[in-house]
């Protein structure tokens, strides 16, 4: 399975399973595809800091304006927050209250909710901060979320890096279920 | 004749009293060996139901500890790649540098975190281990 192949099957939750040498591959091309459609984007990331996450994809030529990130990983990282305007910077990967008011506010900041996709980068990460029970009910909140909004919702994680059984739990609120190739297109 | 046959009669008729007797009380007891092996059998399939469950809880802590040391190194991993690639095609600067350093040591400081925690538990000593694991797995 490929990127574009997700990408192809257009609006829902797609929890898209990846390589973790891949994996940063993977999102830049998701967002790269999905903003070629024309669509608004919402990246959560708790992997990469938003800076360097807007660096990829400006050298990939998207221009990243119309998207808005929620940087898990600048302030943890650093003890200071960022201040790029089209960003909400969270104190720590842990915080999925502070995650979910900011995935509120950035669905209330878009403006045509059909023509607007989710990514998150990643389940695999937000895993080593957050209990596996607390975190499923969260995700069961963003995809529920994305479903309302019609929206398309890709949920990245590593390959083997998540308990099978919370996996399942995950597959089991998604659409669809994506392994994809280890050669990024 | 009729005298001896009686005697005879009631002599067998004691007999099979006697043995019906000795039949109830074995039956009696074998009641009590049998109910005796239930219990014995359901105090047993308690306890084989109470492993499995511990040994679930186990090897979902297992596998969770696992995750939390896996992942940051993962994430090293895709940073110092990511940091190897931008100074490859040069468009880093010093602030990228910092920012993928502090992501790094981040990461870093998590692995070591976890695996305090983990020292933590194994040097306790195995009674106390034992007994940590037990308030764990049994949520005491």
């Amino acid at each position: 399975m490929t990127v574009s192949e997700i990408v192809a099957e257009g609006p829902g939750i797609h929890l898209a399973i990846a390589d973790a040498m891949v994996l940063r591959t993977s999102v830049l091309e998701a967002i790269q595809q999905l903003s070629d459609t024309g669509k608004t984007g919402i990246i959560l990331s708790l992997s990469e800091p938003q800076m360097l996450l807007k660096k990829g994809l400006e050298k990939k030529g998207i221009d990243t304006s119309g998207h808005l990130f929620i940087d898990c990983v600048t302030a943890s990282a650093t003890g200071r927050p960022g201040d790029e305007e089209n960003c909400f910077y969270l104190n720590k990967c842990s915080d999925l209250t502070g995650m979910g008011i900011a995935v509120t506010k950035a669905l209330s900041a878009v403006e045509d909710k059909e023509n607007m996709f989710l990514i998150l980068d990643s389940v695999s990460t937000m895993l080593i901060y957050n209990e596996s029970t607390v975190m499923i009910r969260f995700l069961h909140m963003l995809i529920n979320k994305i479903q309302l909004n019609e929206a398309t919702g890709i949920l990245f994680s590593a390959k083997n890096a998540v308990d099978p059984i919370v996996s399942s739990q995950i597959a089991a609120f998604s659409d669809s279920v994506h392994y994809l190739e280890s050669t990024p297109e | 004749m009729i005298e001896d046959l009686q005697e005879k009669l009631d002599k067998k008729t004691k007999e099979v009293q006697d043995l019906t007797h000795e039949l109830e009380q074995t039956n009696e007891g074998l009641i009590a060996l049998y109910m005796e092996l239930d219990d014995a059998n359901k105090k047993l399939a308690e306890s084989n139901r109470l492993l499995t469950e511990q040994e679930k809880k186990l090897i979902a802590y297992l596998f969770e500890t696992v995750n939390k040391t896996r992942n940051p190194v993962v994430n090293i991993t895709r940073n110092c790649t990511l940091l190897e690639e931008m100074a490859v095609s040069g468009t880093i600067d010093a602030e990228d540098v910092q920012l993928i350093i502090e992501v790094i040591k981040s990461n870093a400081k998590m692995i070591n975190e976890n695996i305090v925690e983990l020292n933590r538990v194994a040097i306790d000593g195995s009674d106390r281990v034992l007994e940590s694991y037990r308030g764990f797995l049994t949520d005491e």
